[in-house]
């Protein structure tokens, strides 16, 4: 039976799966490179991150592969990688729907805001 | 050390985040591993803003769980390297705490935190369904069996009764009021509105200490009736010998049956005996079990035994209920060996005779508030008294 889907995805679980495509990574480790790349715009509180990874796991976009000690180590799944394409080209057609809006409201003479 | 009762149920978790807050700011601090049988321990400490947080057991937690209910290593270390300490589990929720005002919210997504309540809730509506099924498969299987609920109500008293449908019916309604807050929480989060830490948990205070206290008290009476109830039955507690009974019987019993002389012929408080009581439905209840012989002045000799069940009830609306429900149990019990006799009118309101489980000939008899059920097997060589005969006599005593 296919695992059910989480939909569109909140910022966070876009960017903590965005965070695997350089491949496998702990908790911690994500949460650092998010702040990173975002340059601290986005912080995950560790509860969201915990339940952001239980979710992923329980629908199979994540699947553990080694646990040292108490570091517990994900990597993306076929499914996870299928998701976080669709989340991206979602994202992007919004992107290009926001620019046609623009240039659309600049035909009829109204300057985007 | 200080004991409180939470002045909220665990599924609100805004009012027990406050509740916690505002305790350690008053100088008592959570103490690890508290929530024992649902009171919440205190340590003393120094009046700090403390920051108390609640996070959905993403699996059932429960004190028998290996690790006794609490959360993964996982969440544990990933949480106190934020500077969330991990303090406690109440019912399906870890309570966590940052006593550093500059760390990181443990949730920061109101929507994902809504995920974590959505599992929580219908894990909560599962174990709340599988609990109504058994509960209305077992009522179901206890009434196709013969239970009836009124002649319990007659016989032991209908608080034991009213109790025992009471509580679970409450039981299952607590279940739904929990699945209800569930859903208005993640419904809140889900609109992207973070849970408010600091609401005012003193208002539903006095309601939810008045339902806990009534809840318990309950609880407390049913187990006191039940036990009581068991204890009657295992000493035979108001039971007496026949020959000991000094009441005046409102039915004929076998030495109304025949002319002769009358011998027990079972004398174990077990199997024959008198025992009267009544209660709020019942104005008066007899139970009658005789076992004798009554030697006739030709010879002959009419043995066997009478059980005779009565009921004086407190209403006749009561009594056709009684009638009504002592048949349907009567021939629930029998199933494919009810057999249902030829039964005389005898000028009363009800008069039903069959064979029950045994196969032994039995009447129901019913007269305004009366009603009694009866009986009565022979054990000579044949069924030498005729049911319309003995029914007849029991049903021309009923005053």
């Amino acid at each position: 039976m296919p695992r059910k889907s989480l939909g569109v995805m909140t910022e966070s679980m876009f960017y903590t799966i965005m965070a695997f495509q350089a491949g496998p990574r702990c908790g911690t480790e994500i949460s650092a490179l998010i702040e990173e790349l975002t340059g601290g715009r986005i912080q995950l509180g560790p509860g969201t991150l915990y339940t952001i990874l239980s979710k992923f796991l329980e629908v199979g976009y994540l699947r553990e592969v080694s646990v040292e000690g108490r570091k517990r180590t994900y990597r993306l799944t076929e499914d996870g990688r299928q998701a976080y394409k669709t989340e991206l080209a979602r994202l992007n057609q919004c992107i290009l729907d926001a620019s046609a809006v623009a240039t659309f409201a600049l035909r009829e003479g109204d300057a985007p805001n | 050390m200080l004991w409180r009762l939470p002045p909220c149920p665990a599924y609100d978790v805004e009012g027990t985040e406050s509740w916690l807050t505002d305790m350690a700011a008053q100088g008592w601090m959570l103490e690890k591993g508290s929530f024992l049988l649902g009171v919440a321990s205190f340590e003393k400490a120094k009046p700090a803003a403390v920051r108390y947080r609640l996070e959905a057991a993403p699996k059932h937690a429960s004190d028998w769980d290996d690790n006794g209910g609490s959360p993964g290593f996982e969440a544990v270390e990933m949480n106190a390297d934020s500077g969330w300490e991990f303090v406690a589990r109440r019912g399906q929720f870890y309570i966590y705490r940052s006593e550093t005002g500059n760390s990181l919210e443990l949730h920061t997504d109101p929507q994902v935190q809504a995920l974590a309540i959505k599992t929580l809730q219908r894990r909560q509506i599962g174990n709340l369904c599988t609990t109504m099924s058994w509960g209305i498969i077992h009522s179901l299987l206890y009434f196709w069996k013969g239970f009836s609920l009124v002649l319990a109500a007659a016989d032991e008293g209908p608080s034991i009764v009213l109790l025992t449908v009471l509580i679970p019916l409450w039981m299952a309604g607590s279940g739904i009021v929990q699945v209800v807050h569930l859903q208005k929480l993640k419904k809140k989060l889900k609109e992207g509105i973070p849970l408010d830490h600091r609401k005012g948990w003193r208002k539903g205070q006095s309601r939810f200490y008045g339902i806990r206290l009534l809840r318990i008290l309950l609880i407390a009476l049913w187990v006191v009736l039940v036990f009581h109830m068991w204890d009657k039955d295992i000493t035979n507690f108001g039971k007496q010998e026949r020959a000991d009974y000094q009441g005046a019987l409102p039915f004929a019993t076998m030495s109304d049956f025949a002319e002769g002389v009358y011998e027990p012929t079972w004398r174990d408080l077990r199997y024959d005996y008198v025992m009267e009581w009544n209660n709020a439905i019942l104005n008066r209840g007899i139970r009658w079990y005789e076992h004798a012989a009554v030697h006739c002045p030709d010879g002959s000799v009419l043995q066997g035994g009478l059980h005779v069940v009565y009921y004086d009830a407190a209403s006749g609306w009561m009594a056709k209920a009684l009638a009504f429900e002592y048949l349907r149990a009567e021939r629930a019990r029998a199933r494919e060996n009810y057999e249902p006799l030829k039964c005389p009118d005898f000028g009363l309101d009800e008069a039903v005779a069959y064979r029950n489980e045994f196969h032994f000939p039995c009447v129901i008899l019913r007269k305004g508030n009366i009603v009694l059920h009866a009986m009565f097997f022979q054990t000579g060589s044949g069924e030498e008294l005729p049911l319309a005969e003995w029914a007849g006599i029991l049903a021309a005593s009923l005053a």
